[in-house]
């Protein structure tokens, strides 16, 4: 009797060459999450002896609180920034503070689900590199792109598209830059509800909101 | 001498127990993904690369994936990505040349007349079709599964698979045929 389709696919399929070391792979995983796990003690430490010091200045008159927190590493925070929209404050470039066109806002929303890349014939699957998806507007366009957020800077991931809106050349060209800005794996911290991005020549402050006007909550 | 507290003992102990489950997680797949991903991209060496990559991706996100009804599914799902992507592909290709210092055309040597024809048949279907064929056939998903992973319909799965399993059912039975033919004659 002939053998069915099945058998003949595994009867036909190669096997490994060779063992996989799984250890090596998973010691290889886990070596950034620990990093992230050890900034969130580091932080949780810096903040113990912060919060020590300041108890001790405070039995102890003349002493200035010592707040080490140079340690907390923005990356043991991430768990905070998504599903949040900020909308900027303050914008710096070249150390000079610098105005948006005017009637815009810019807003940036951090999404955690997973970001899917199409892969063609309607098939999405999972872009895993990333963590999430970043979507940001300044007026006029909106872009896209799948990041990660390890080691305190955005990384932009493959993924990604942004709109192709007509606007006027000044909204155009702060879609240009902020574009730029994003891409350019800027840093972020984010602390009481502030978000600082900075890259080597621009730095972006912006203050969380519950209710964006380009991406309302949940969206 | 310090003396380690309970918690720290009960962390060490969570993370001991979490890479010993990746471990065995990945040494249980590893030979059924690098099979059926041979038969995706046809070629054992980018198989090893890819599956290898899809499960370093399943450990770093362990607590997401281990949460999910079907890890095995996620890992093949992000390993047909992988070998969907050109470049990375192509890196794959050539690490796997550099692994193992053979070029790749080297690789239909030694290679029976049976697995050329199922590759043949393999490579007329399209990605979709070919890994619906390889996650029913190969993996053992259902229909609905298999739906749910490649975000279609049981249905549409099974007009996937249709083409390509009566190819290989044809191809079955003529080798049968010649099989017997040959025991005939001789």
């Amino acid at each position: 009797m002939a053998p069915d389709p099945e058998q003949l696919l595994h009867e036909t399929a190669d096997g490994p060459t060779r063992n996989l070391d799984t250890a090596a792979l998973v010691a290889r995983a886990n070596r950034g999450r620990r990093r992230v796990l050890a900034a969130a003690t580091a932080g949780t430490l810096a903040l113990l002896v912060g919060a020590t010091a300041a108890g001790f200045a405070w039995s102890s008159p003349g002493r200035m609180p010592d707040l080490a927190i140079d340690g907390f590493h923005s990356g043991a925070r991430a768990a905070e920034l998504w599903d949040r929209t900020f909308v900027a404050t303050e914008v710096h470039e070249d150390g000079v503070a610098r105005a948006l066109v005017e009637g815009t806002r810019l807003e940036v929303h951090f999404s955690s689900e997973e970001p899917p890349v199409p892969v063609g014939d309607g098939v999405d699957v999972a872009n895993t590199d990333a963590d999430g998806i970043m979507r940001w507007n300044a007026g006029c366009n909106s872009g896209v792109r799948a990041i990660r957020l390890g080691e305190g800077r955005i990384e932009p991931s493959e993924y990604g598209y942004a709109s192709h809106v007509g606007c006027d050349p000044e909204d155009h060209d702060q879609d240009r830059v902020l574009w730029e800005f994003f891409h350019s794996r800027p840093t972020w911290a984010l602390a009481d509800g502030r978000l600082v991005l900075e890259s080597s020549r621009s730095r972006i402050e912006f203050e969380v909101v519950d209710q964006g006007l380009w991406f309302p909550a949940g969206d | 001498m310090r003396v380690p507290t309970r918690a720290s003992l009960r962390r060490c102990q969570h993370v001991s127990d979490t890479s010993s489950e990746q471990e065995r997680f990945c040494s249980a797949l590893w030979p059924r993904l690098v099979r059926a991903m041979s038969h995706y991209c046809g070629d054992v060496y980018v198989a090893e690369e890819l599956a290898q990559e899809a499960l370093l991706r399943a450990c770093r996100r362990w607590q997401h994936v281990s949460a999910l009804d079907s890890p095995e599914g996620w890992v093949y799902r992000v390993a047909v990505n992988l070998a969907n992507s050109t470049w990375r592909r192509r890196r794959a290709e050539l690490r796997a040349n550099e692994r193992h210092g053979i070029p790749m055309e080297a690789a239909p040597c030694g290679v029976s007349e049976t697995k050329l024809l199922v590759q043949g048949i393999l490579s007329q279907l399209s990605h979709d079709q070919r890994a619906a064929l390889i996650l029913r056939y190969m993996l053992g998903f259902s229909a609905q599964d298999a739906a749910d992973l490649l975000g279609t319909t049981p249905g549409a799965v099974r007009a996937r698979t249709h083409r390509g399993r009566e190819q290989l059912r044809a191809l079955s039975e003529s080798l049968h045929a010649r099989t017997e033919e040959s025991h005939h004659g001789s």
